[in-house]
Parts: structure tokens; C-alpha cells; sequence
């Protein structure tokens, strides 16, 4: 999609307005990607991202507008003479991104953007991401790679679900919640599957375990609070209880 | 090179700002900063130089100035190293930065200027220790000193071994006829001691002497130690020195007793060691009696060896000297500096050749092409080792590895994946284009002996077997051939060469990696 690799199947357009944008070297003009293990740098933050924009064209005054909106927008006032040494690795991934928003892509893809923050730090980034998106001034278009589902979620407007290769699932979470005739939850609590399986009979529930605890599915003719109310006026102990009906994470499971 | 900015003055940290803001291809060749450092550098190599002690008595040579360039060059190298190092962070191409085609003509000079600044030490260093040296001294008094110097040197053996003993005048003039026999040449080597110790049929007195300067080191080595203003000079010792020589004159006693004279307030000056025995010489002189020492002491080996000693440490010293006055007196730096200068000249373009490539490749890439060229050059040179090609195999090969390289770059454009074989073909062009033409005219040269063709028959004036059997108009002929093509493949490469590949680079880089 960002042209790394070659595609082994099918194709992209990319098109700016009407035309149709066909070399790569243009291509690569507009759109960004920030991999997962980014290259080290060198110099200051504030170098990497001025000079990120003047060579791309933004000279003069509006350089150094644009590296201080950035710099600020992304919380790196205070680390803008570090290096990259200096830095851990949140901020490295926020230097990435603004060296690439600073030059204002049209498309930022990231490759698993995540995967090397702690949680704090994550939910941080995603709400960076999701304001950058939504900025009224440049908004980007951004596409991004992750298994956190849940964080994702509740930024993404759209969703490819990838198994085996094959988008399994493209949509809106909304789109997600009517797709099948079942309500998914996750659960876990002081009883064993069987016990489990006994107490949620009248529900006609299809249980799976997993790693952290159960999967539950039941029909979309109950409710979700039913199910709340079983558990808790039962003689478990219940420990964990989430949702998933509206998140992609049901579709980990074997029935899709 | 953030530690710079750290003690930069104002200014150079708005240029820093004001470069990396507007001019980001010219702010990458940190050119700003490696002006600033030989700045820097440069006045501490002037400030060692200057305190360098440098005496009228003591002053430095040719090769002790070089002693210092060499010193200069340990941290000359490391710094290069450290510059090389520093063109490689910021790549305008590798972050898909906008460019222009002919951007690259102002990139690359700059670049190869960043890579020569830390040379302004060595050169710097030379350059303060030859003018102070130029300067112990008035330049006049120099070239009065010089010429006097000279005078004085018929009236000093100084020991030199070029001096010919000839007993008669016949003798003399047999040897300059070309007759003197190899009996003839034993038996001056044995009057000569018999001379030395008045024994024999030199008892009583001494024959009459022919002296000859004409193999004199000095003499003849004028022609490459001297600028060509000094060379003038030499000219006119030249033709008294023949005049000695062909009149063997009895010198003037007056004439010798004042530039003896001379010869003491030199060695006063230039040396301050032990003055010469201007009575003895004048004995010897009035007695006609040259030997390769000017002691008339009979027997006296040990004086002799002394007074030997005497022109040695001093008048040698004080010639000596005075010579390496005058040597920096008439040149900016001391006489290897122009060669290092070419080399280091030589060794940056290549060094930007590779630092170019380096900032428009994948470093695995470029690494990957140093080792092919590495292996195809170590292949051809077996097989043409093996295969006793006398010569032929090996150039031809290299020609023609170029040739399908430039020929494989035509692909570049209508490529949609990103080919590993041509991006090191492209690599190969690069660092090949600039000596292609000259590559092309060594192969026709040395291989296919163009120059010898029926064409350049006209030249001719020896037989082809005998050593530079044409005229020296062919030679020249020759000569502006090999330098129009080896400039004209710079110049080429500089323009038309270094944006268009630099083009296919960018070209290469776009495209996608194979799945």
C-alpha cells in the first residue's frame, strides 16, 4: 500500500482530485509510512523535523511554524534538542510521526504503531492520532496496523479484520454489531466450564475457553443484561466481564 | 556536529537555522560547519606553527616542515573520517526530499570541500613554518649571501668526492675528450694518495691540479631544487663555472682571501660553528696544491680530519641553510605539499563519488556492489593470469562489465518492482563514468597500440626499436590526448552524468521491493 513491497495480488489507485496518480515516485509524496522498527536518526528532534519539511518544500517562516506546531502539538516541546539516544521509545515513534505529519502526507500508514508502548503511552498516542485525523487545519488520512484491538477501536472510523491473508471483516464497528444473530462477551470468575456451561443453559450459550477466561456467545433474542444478572445473582465469584459484540476481537473466533 | 553549535558564535547557529529551514540539500553538506571548523582548526595549526621556534641558525627544511604535515595529518584523517561520517546523517534523497536535476552540480563540490576542510591543517601548519622560515632573514641579503656563498666555494674543497685529480693538463684534457682509459683512471686514484701524503713524486711539491665541479651534487641537482626565478641565477653560476673549467685559472688570491672572508661572516650568521682557516686555504691556494682537504700540514691526519670537520659542520651548514631560506623565501609551501595537496584532491573525489552513492542507495546495496566489482576484478584477473592473455583479457573485461552496465540502465524506466541487478549496475556505472573515457583510451593505447598506427608515422625520426624513436611534437601530441579525454570524462561525468544518475537512483528507490 505504501509501496515497500511489491503486491502479490491485485492493486491501488491513488488519485489527487480527478487524476490518477500512476508513478511511484509521486505516490511516495503523499503518502507516509512509519514502520514498526524505525532506522535511528541523528541530530536533534528539532532538526529531524525542520529538516523533514524543507526538503519537502516548506521553507523559510512556515518551516519553522509548522516544526513548532508540531513539535507542540505532539508533546515534544521538552524534548526538542534531544537526541535520539535520549529519548524513549513513545517518543521515538511521536518523533516518526511528526517528522512525517510536519510535510502533511495525504495518507500516514503505520505498522503496528503500538506494539512497543506501555499502556499509558498507547492511549496517549491514539489520542494524538485521533485529534491529528480529526484536526480542522490538516486533517491526515491514516491507516494503521495493530493487534491492541480494543485501543484501536475506539479510535478507528473503519476496520479490515485480517485472517489468514483474507479481510474477514471491512467496516464500522456499527456494521460489526449487525452482522451476525449473536451478542459476544468475554468473561472469567471463580467456576470451571462445565459449571459455566450448567448455569447459562436457559441463554442456549456456545462457550469457548481461551487463554484469559471464557467466550460467550448467546442469541440476539437475549440481553446482555440477562446475562449480567445470572452470573451475578449465581454463587461465583465473577472477576472479569467486557463486551464484544461491538469489537472486532469476536471475530478471533473459531465460528468466523 | 551539535557539539559545534555548542561553542559557535550567534551567527553560525542563524546559518545553521536559516540553511536547515530554506536550503536543506545545501544544509546536509555541512558545509557551514566544516568552513567554521577550519576556521578553527586552521588557527590552531597557525597558533602551533607560530610557536614553533624557527632560528636564522636553525631554520627548518623541506622535510622538516613536512615532519609537521605529517604529524597534521593524524588529526586531519580522523576528522575527515569524522565529516564522512556526519554527509552520511542527512540524506535529502533517502527521506524522498523534492530535488532538481541539476542540483547535484552544487552538492557534490560542496560535499568534496566539507571532506578536504580538515586538510587546512597540515597545509596551514606548512604554510606558517615556511614563511617564518622565509622570513628569519632579508630576502636581499639572502641572494647577496647566496651568491657569495657560491663564489667562495672555488676556493673551498669541501670534501665533496666529485673532485677530479688530473697531474697534467693533457690528462685533462683527455678525460673531456672521452680518452681516459681505465689505466688512466686506477692511476689518478693512486696519485691521489700520493698527493694527499707528498710522497712519491709529490715529495717535494705538488702538481698543478684540475678541479671539476661539473659532477657536483650541487650543481646538478640545481635544476629540481630550485624555483625558476632561481634557476636564472644557476644559469649564469653555470657558465663561471665553465669558465673555470675550461681556463683552469689560476684563481685570484685577493678575489679568494674576500670571499673567504665572506664565507666567515656567513658561517657566523647562518651556523655559528667553528670558522674556516682562511691563511691555510690561502697557502694551499697560492701553492696550487688542491687536494680534497685544504690543510698544508703534512702528515697531520688528525688536523686535517679537523679542519675537514670545519667546512663540514660549518659552511655546510651555513650553504645549507641558507638554502632552505631561500627555498621558503621563493615558495608558499614547502616543495612534497603540492603532491599531498593532489592526493588529497584525488582521494576526496573519490571519497564523494562513494558518499554520493552512499546517500542515494541502501547501504546493504552499496555495500553489496564493492564486493561484486571486488570479486568480477579478482575472477578476470585469475583468468587472465591462467589463461596467458599477455594483458589483453583483463582490460577488455573491465570495458566491457562498464559498458553492459550503462547499457542495463536503460531498463531503470520501465521497471514497476525495484531490481537489485540493476541498481548495481547503476552503482557500477557511477563509480566507473569519470574514468571511462580514459579506461577506453588506456584499452586503445596499451592494448591496441593506437598510437603507433601508420597516421602517427610522420612523427618518426629514429628507428621504432630504439627508446622514444618519435618526436617530441608526438610526445606532446600524446600527452594533450590523454589529458583532453581524462578531463573531458570529469567534466562529462560532473555534468550530464552525476544529475541523470542520480535521477535513475531516485527512480530505483520509489519503486517497491519484490514480495
Amino acid at each position: 500500500m505504501c509501496g515497500e513491497i511489491s503486491s502479490s495480488d491485485g492493486g491501488l489507485n491513488f488519485y489527487e482530485g480527478e487524476r490518477k496518480i500512476d508513478t511511484w515516485e509521486e505516490i511516495k509524496e503523499n503518502v507516509a509510512f512509519i514502520p514498526q522498527r524505525t532506522d535511528r536518526w541523528w541530530g536533534t528532534v528539532e532538526e529531524q523535523i525542520s529538516f523533514g519539511a524543507s526538503i519537502k518544500g516548506i521553507i523559510g517562516e512556515e518551516n519553522d511554524e509548522k516544526t513548532n506546531f508540531i513539535i507542540h502539538r505532539l508533546g515534544l516541546t521538552n524534548f526538542r534538542y534531544h537526541s535520539w539516544s535520549q529519548l524513549s521509545s513513545g517518543y521515538k515513534l511521536r518523533v516518526e510521526i511528526a517528522k512525517t505529519l510536519v510535510w502533511e502526507p495525504r495518507v500516514l500508514i503505520l505498522d503496528e504503531p503500538l506494539a512497543n508502548l506501555d499502556l499509558l503511552a498507547q492511549e496517549l498516542l491514539l489520542q494524538d492520532l485521533k485529534d491529528l485525523a480529526n484536526s480542522w487545519k490538516q486533517p491526515v488520512s491514516m491507516i494503521l496496523t495493530s493487534q491492541q484491538l480494543h485501543e484501536v477501536e475506539t479510535i478507528a472510523d473503519q476496520i479490515i479484520f485480517l485472517k489468514n491473508g483474507k479481510a474477514i471483516f471491512n467496516g464500522g464497528l456499527d456494521e460489526l454489531k449487525n452482522q451476525d444473530e449473536f451478542l459476544t462477551v468475554e468473561l472469567n470468575g471463580s467456576f470451571l466450564y462445565d459449571e459455566l456451561d450448567l448455569l447459562l443453559t436457559s441463554f442456549d450459550v456456545r462457550i469457548e475457553k481461551n487463554a484469559s477466561g471464557y467466550t460467550v456467545n448467546i442469541p440476539n433474542s437475549k440481553s446482555i443484561k440477562e446475562l449480567q444478572l445470572t452470573l451475578i445473582n449465581s454463587d461465583f465469584e465473577l472477576s472479569y466481564f467486557r463486551n464484544i459484540t461491538n469489537s472486532t476481537k469476536k471475530l478471533f473466533s473459531d465460528k468466523y | 556536529m551539535n557539539w559545534i553549535l555548542k561553542i559557535a558564535p550567534k551567527e553560525l547557529r542563524l546559518i545553521d537555522i536559516y540553511l536547515r529551514e530554506n536550503y536543506p540539500w545545501i544544509w546536509a553538506t555541512r558545509i557551514h560547519f566544516t568552513l567554521y571548523a577550519m576556521i578553527l582548526l586552521g588557527a590552531f595549526a597557525a597558533f602551533i606553527g607560530l610557536i614553533t621556534p624557527v632560528d636564522i641558525q636553525d631554520p627548518l627544511s623541506s622535510n622538516d616542515i613536512m615532519t609537521f604535515f605529517g604529524i597534521f595529518m593524524f588529526p586531519t584523517i580522523i576528522f575527515m573520517g569524522y565529516i564522512i561520517f556526519q554527509l552520511c546523517l542527512f540524506s535529502v534523497e533517502k527521506r524522498k526530499g523534492k530535488s532538481s536535476f541539476f542540483r547535484p552540480l552544487i552538492v557534490f563540490p560542496l560535499m568534496m570541500i566539507s571532506v578536504l576542510t580538515p586538510t587546512v591543517m597540515p597545509f596551514t601548519v606548512s604554510y606558517v613554518l615556511n614563511t617564518k622560515t622565509g622570513n628569519v632573514i632579508d630576502n636581499e641579503q639572502v641572494d647577496f649571501d647566496r651568491h657569495n656563498l657560491k663564489k667562495a666555494e672555488y676556493f673551498i674543497n669541501d670534501g665533496e668526492s666529485d673532485y677530479i685529480y688530473f697531474d697534467t693538463e693533457k690528462e685533462y684534457k683527455n678525460y673531456w675528450n672521452g680518452s681516459t682509459s681505465q689505466h688512466d683512471q686506477s692511476y689518478r686514484r693512486d696519485i691521489r694518495g700520493d698527493i694527499y701524503d707528498h710522497v712519491g713524486r709529490f715529495s717535494e711539491s705538488r702538481p698543478r691540479l684540475y678541479r671539476s665541479r661539473v659532477y657536483s651534487r650541487d650543481y646538478n641537482n640545481s635544476y629540481y631544487r630550485y624555483s625558476t626565478e632561481e634557476l636564472s641565477s644557476i644559469e649564469m653560476e653555470k657558465s663561471v663555472l665553465q669558465f673555470y673549467h675550461d681556463q683552469n685559472l689560476n684563481l685570484s688570491l685577493t678575489e679568494a682571501e674576500r670571499y673567504l672572508d665572506y664565507v666567515n661572516d656567513c658561517i657566523e650568521r647562518y651556523s655559528q660553528n667553528g670558522k674556516l682557516e682562511v691563511d691555510s686555504i690561502l697557502y694551499e691556494l697560492k701553492h696550487n696544491i688542491y687536494s680534497d682537504c685544504y690543510s698544508n700540514r703534512k702528515y697531520n691526519y688528525t688536523n686535517r680530519y679537523n679542519d675537514y670537520q670545519v667546512v663540514r659542520r660549518s659552511f655546510h651548514k651555513a650553504s645549507r641553510n641558507l638554502s632552505h631560506i631561500k627555498r621558503a623565501q621563493s615558495t608558499l609551501f614547502p616543495r612534497d605539499a603540492g603532491f599531498m595537496f593532489l592526493g588529497f584532491l584525488w582521494a576526496t573525489f573519490i571519497i564523494t563519488l562513494l558518499l554520493f552513492i552512499f546517500r542515494l542507495v541502501h547501504w546493504k546495496q552499496f555495500l553489496l556492489s564493492i564486493l561484486i566489482i571486488g570479486i568480477y576484478l579478482t575472477l578476470i584477473g585469475i583468468i587472465e593470469g591462467v589463461g596467458n592473455f599477455h594483458g589483453d583479457f583483463f582490460p577488455i573485461m573491465a570495458v566491457l562489465f562498464v559498458i553492459a552496465s550503462m547499457i542495463s540502465l536503460n531498463g531503470v524506466w520501465g521497471l514497476n518492482k525495484f531490481s537489485a541487478v540493476i541498481n548495481q549496475m547503476a552503482i557500477i556505472t557511477f563509480l566507473s563514468l569519470p574514468f571511462f573515457p580514459v579506461m577506453i583510451l588506456a584499452y586503445l593505447d596499451e592494448v591496441l597500440k593506437i598510437f603507433t598506427i601508420d597516421y602517427f608515422d610522420k612523427y618518426l625520426i629514429e628507428d621504432v626499436s630504439r627508446y622514444r624513436p618519435y618526436s617530441e611534437e608526438y610526445y606532446e601530441l600524446k600527452k594533450t590526448i590523454w589529458l583532453v579525454t581524462f578531463w573531458s570524462g570529469l567534466v562529462f561525468f560532473y555534468l550530464i552524468g552525476l544529475p541523470y544518475l542520480k535521477k535513475v537512483f531516485l527512480r530505483l528507490m520509489s519503486l517497491p521491493k519484490k514480495n
